[in-house]
């Protein structure tokens, strides 16, 4: 699960990034885009003028001198581009403008440079007109356009591959990081992410984690301590309670009413004594390691616990109907997976409704406790955790499920729930 | 029958000298360790209750001085540390029996009496109450001489109500007592009813006396009629 969450975080870091960057881009390339073109649009017209201008020079040095009046016709004729006019208009100077001729060969206006200037051929007065094809605008336009497509998707492909190599790279102390912090439990010792990753930032963030997690560790073994200590102080007390409770039974002058006050005293006190015990068997699971295993035959252990369960369950009816297939053996804590197990029974029961069922199977190494019992599903969050209780549901000190999912912790087995065809189904997996 | 009780809790102290002593059972109190040093090399007991956690030590050393002084009495600790290993380390230091704390009156009665009869070799192995005999070897119980067919737990039962002669037991001290170590899974202490009844059905079908009185509103007493 932490992995698919990690590789959905980078892909979002990774799409963010790579978002800004080619809108950024595309920007810049689309306003770049115009300016471009008035530029090269501008040299070219510069060079045009310029060539004009050398052509003009090139006629009036080598042709000029020699171009007599009747060869003027002729001249024209061979000189597509050059035109010597008869000046019916008064042309001081050299004058160049743009302008568009239309063209038989590709059936299009075509723009053009055009330069006139007044000049003398054999003593007579011409306009020298000379004309260059300038590039066509709309395929200017369109060669400007792919070109910067081509650059756009060429950017985009070189910024995708270095963001993923980035990130990859640069981020992976980060996702460490991550991965930790979402594996991290208070009770579970993990081995934590490196301090030195090479990125003052990210040193920065695992020291700040390192601390974080030093601080819940001892804030938590705190409180077990409380815990374990308040429990602890309170046992004699409560034993003393209990003993005068029992002393006062004795007495020959209590009425009717006073013994059966004397009574719920005394269940109350009960009940106190073994949440007392099942806080202190819990903070016990979690201070110290239980290293001690043995052999355990599951088969022989549950059943010898259903013989007391099955006589718990008669005064309300409820039914256990036992399928154990044959003996399992696993090597745990025996006292553990007692208590684990007992701890289930205890609940199946204490849930079940009058005339109500427990189904207990154990095959393939999976031991199944299904009961009857209010007919809806257990958030399956809380189930597990401590004093989570349930409406209108009497009994139990709300410690029985956490005591199982700590002791499957410690042992390695999977415990679940699940509310199938109208029974609340817990499983273990050795 | 003396016994001595190492204890520092004052109040608690004082409800088990208070029980014990309506059953005969005199009960002296050393707080300390230095004082239940100096009552076992004066005197001997049937038994001795042991707390752990005293203020001057351990209630181990007690019980290494019971052993450097080949001491014969019947040990029970009686401690709150409820853990595997401190219940085998008390029995292996020699101590006979491990109660955890807090535990009702009456099973600590039974207990003892159920040492001291093991401790006394006079073959102290059958208990009778009138017409009634109950063997402990061989787990049997006979009312006029006739064998009676009683379940595991109605014995255990029957055990326990004549080790109590004449207290007042609640259900649920009968509960604990017949659940064993799975007293903490109790849930109601409805199943004690149809024990009793059952007992008390066999008793008078074997011609027995109505010793299991009702006590309303509290539990059942055996008493003589």
């Amino acid at each position: 699960m932490g992995l698919v969450t990690s590789g959905k975080m980078s892909s979002r870091l990774l799409t963010k990034t790579l978002r800004v960057n080619m809108l950024v881009s595309a920007i810049i390339l689309l306003l770049t885009a115009p300016l471009f073109y008035w530029i090269t649009n501008g040299l070219s017209v510069d060079d045009a003028d310029e060539a004009l201008l050398f052509a003009k020079i090139n006629f009036s040095q080598y042709t000029q001198p020699t171009l007599k009046r009747d060869e003027v016709a002729d001249w024209n004729r061979f000189n597509r581009d050059m035109h010597l006019f008869d000046s019916d208009r008064v042309i001081n100077q050299d004058t160049i403008y743009g302008r568009f001729f239309y063209d038989s060969l590709s059936d299009e206006n075509e723009p053009y440079r055009v330069l006139e200037a007044p000049i003398t051929v054999d003593g007579r007065e011409y306009v020298f007109a000379a004309r260059m094809n300038l590039i066509e605008s709309e395929d200017f336009i369109a060669s400007i356009a792919f070109l910067f497509l081509v650059l756009i998707i060429c950017s985009i492909i070189g910024m995708y591959w270095t963001t993923r190599q980035l990130s990859k790279r640069l981020w992976r102390p980060f996702y460490e990081t991550l991965a930790f912090v979402e594996r991290f439990e208070v009770d579970k010792m993990e081995p934590q992410p490196a301090l030195a990753t090479g990125i003052a930032e990210f040193d920065r963030l695992n020291q700040s984690i390192h601390k974080l997690i030093q601080n819940n560790i001892s804030i938590f073994a705190a409180q077990r301590e409380f815990v374990e200590s308040a429990a602890h102080e309170l046992q004699t007390p409560l034993a003393i309670i209990q003993g005068k409770i029992e002393a006062m039974m004795q007495r020959q002058d209590l009425t009717e009413g006073q013994g059966e006050m004397l009574e719920k005293l005394e269940n109350a006190v009960g009940r106190l004594l073994r949440l007392n015990k099942s806080l202190l068997l819990l903070s016990k699971l979690e201070s110290k390691p239980y290293t001690h295993a043995d052999r355990i035959g599951l088969h022989d252990l549950i059943a010898s616990q259903l013989e007391f369960f099955t006589e718990q369950a008669l005064p309300r009816q409820i039914k256990i109907v036992a399928d154990l297939q044959g003996q399992q053996w696993i090597t745990a804590n025996h006292t553990l997976t007692e208590v684990a197990i007992s701890n289930l029974l205890l609940n199946a029961l204490q849930h079940n409704i009058v005339g109500g069922q427990v189904l207990v199977s154990l095959r393939d190494g999976t031991l199944r406790i299904a009961n009857t019992g209010q007919p809806i599903a257990l958030p399956q969050q809380q189930l597990f955790t401590r004093f989570a209780k349930m409406r209108g549901t009497t009994g139990g000190n709300g410690l029985g499920l956490s005591i199982v999912r700590k002791i499957a912790d410690i042992s390695g087995w999977r415990s679940t729930y699940a509310y199938t065809q109208g029974m609340h189904v817990f499983e273990i997996q050795f | 029958m003396k016994i001595l009780l190492v204890e520092d809790e004052p109040e608690l102290a004082e409800s088990i000298q208070a029980y014990l002593g309506a059953n005969d059972l005199r009960c002296e109190i050393a707080a300390t360790v230095s004082m239940a040093i100096d009552r076992i090399s004066m005197h001997d007991y049937d038994c001795v209750l042991l707390d752990l956690g005293l203020p001057d030590g351990s209630g181990f050393e007690v019980l290494a001085t019971l052993k450097h002084l080949r001491k014969t009495d019947g040990i029970i600790i009686i401690s709150a540390k409820e853990t595997l290993e401190t219940r085998i380390e008390g029995l292996q230091a020699g101590a006979d029996d491990y109660l955890t704390k807090p535990f009702h009156m009456s099973e600590l009665l039974v207990r003892i009496q159920a040492l001291v009869r093991r401790k006394q070799f006079s073959g102290q192995n059958i208990i009778t109450f009138h017409e009634i005999e109950i063997d402990l070897l061989t787990k049997s119980t006979r009312v006029l001489g006739k064998p009676l067919d009683l379940t595991r737990k109605e014995f255990d039962l029957l055990l326990f109500l004549v080790g109590n002669d004449k207290k007042v037991l609640s259900k649920s001290a009968i509960a604990e007592h017949l659940s064993g170590d799975f007293a903490d899974m109790l849930d109601n202490h409805d199943f004690v009813y149809t024990h009793i009844k059952n007992l008390k059905r066999k008793l008078s079908d074997a011609g027995s006396g109505d010793y299991i009185k009702t006590v309303y509103g509290l539990g059942y007493k055996w008493q003589n009629v």
